[in-house]
């Protein structure tokens, strides 16, 4: 928790982006949110409200983090996906709690997006991604590899379920198959196949999230003077 | 220490919400049995599927442990 009290304090000091310009970009997801509540619009148009005046300053952000330390940009970028993809999951499994489990009415936000070809490329882009980053970063941030663990046997999962849905289609969507290894009904059965990969994300994303702040402090630490030159040129941005 | 304690204490809540709900809640329509099919053949898939990861995660692994980055930004 120090970690990561002391990281988010560092993030302020290398991004001078003000206070009021994350409090009116807060303001604004709130107001387009409530209106596209108002308005009845789908789940997907009002998250994605909620996002959009925040992508000027993750733009921003990673820019800063390029020009300051290069690699911690793509690490910095892959985390916020993954934060996505875990407010995905999250959201699915509220909607499970909210229809007392109706798969039907329960795909998440982003619904449409919701079958096995996306899962499957997504999951490896993820998988390679934290490759990538051990090899980065590895040595000294023993967060990562905790996350690489579980995106090593999410990727499992879903190179299996990706190849019977491709190529067995009758075993996947008939006899048992769309539950993959783990998942509720499938090889070896724990827990219910939405469930399961809620967890496997979890236990992606909250280690990497954490892995992240603390190379984010080791990258202030062993470059301050540069860190602070080029914070300055980024407020002139 | 007080971070990983934390983090401890978030993957027993995770692990609370995915038991809580898979055995109260569920899913309808629950996903069929594997039933009349040929379990060796997915035994088989799994396996190739767990050795492509596994290979993967070994050059990596040895990339990361051997062969670190030696540029400027190695370490950053």
């Amino acid at each position: 928790m120090a970690v990561a009290s002391r990281a988010a304090f560092r993030v302020r000091s290398v991004q001078p982006i003000p206070a009021r310009v994350y409090l009116a970009s807060g303001m604004a997801a709130v107001v387009l949110m409530a209106a596209g509540t108002t308005l009845e619009y789908p789940l997907y148009v009002i998250i994605s409200f909620g996002i959009a005046p925040w992508l000027p300053l993750l733009f921003i952000e990673v820019l800063s983090q390029y020009r300051n330390f290069h690699w911690l940009a793509a690490f910095f970028a892959i985390t916020v996906l993954q934060v996505g993809h875990l407010g995905e999951h999250s959201i699915q499994i509220t909607q499970l709690f909210m229809s007392d489990g109706a798969l039907v009415h329960s795909h998440g936000a982003f619904g449409q997006l919701d079958f096995e070809t996306v899962h499957f490329f997504w999951d490896t882009t993820v998988w390679f991604g934290t490759l990538v980053l051990v090899w980065r970063y590895g040595r000294r941030n023993g967060w990562l590899w905790i996350s690489l663990v579980f995106a090593s046997a999410h990727e499992v999962e879903h190179m299996y379920l990706y190849y019977v849905n491709v190529f067995e289609f009758n075993f996947y969507e008939y006899q048992g198959g769309f539950a993959g290894i783990f998942g509720k009904g499938g090889m070896f059965p724990v827990v219910s196949r939405p469930y399961l990969h809620f967890g496997y994300n979890f236990m992606v994303v909250v280690p990497m999230v954490i892995a992240y702040l603390k190379q984010l402090n080791i990258s202030l630490q062993t470059m301050p003077r540069k860190s602070s030159v080029s914070a300055s040129r980024v407020s002139e941005v | 220490m007080r971070l990983a304690a934390a983090f401890a204490a978030a993957v027993v809540l995770m692990l609370a919400v995915v038991i809580a709900g898979d055995q109260l809640i569920g899913l309808t329509p629950a996903t069929p049995e594997m039933t009349h099919v040929d379990r060796m053949h997915h035994l088989r898939l799994v396996g190739a599927a767990l050795g492509i990861v596994i290979a993967v995660d070994a050059v990596f692994v040895w990339l990361a442990l051997r062969h670190p980055p030696t540029d400027e930004q190695g370490f950053q």
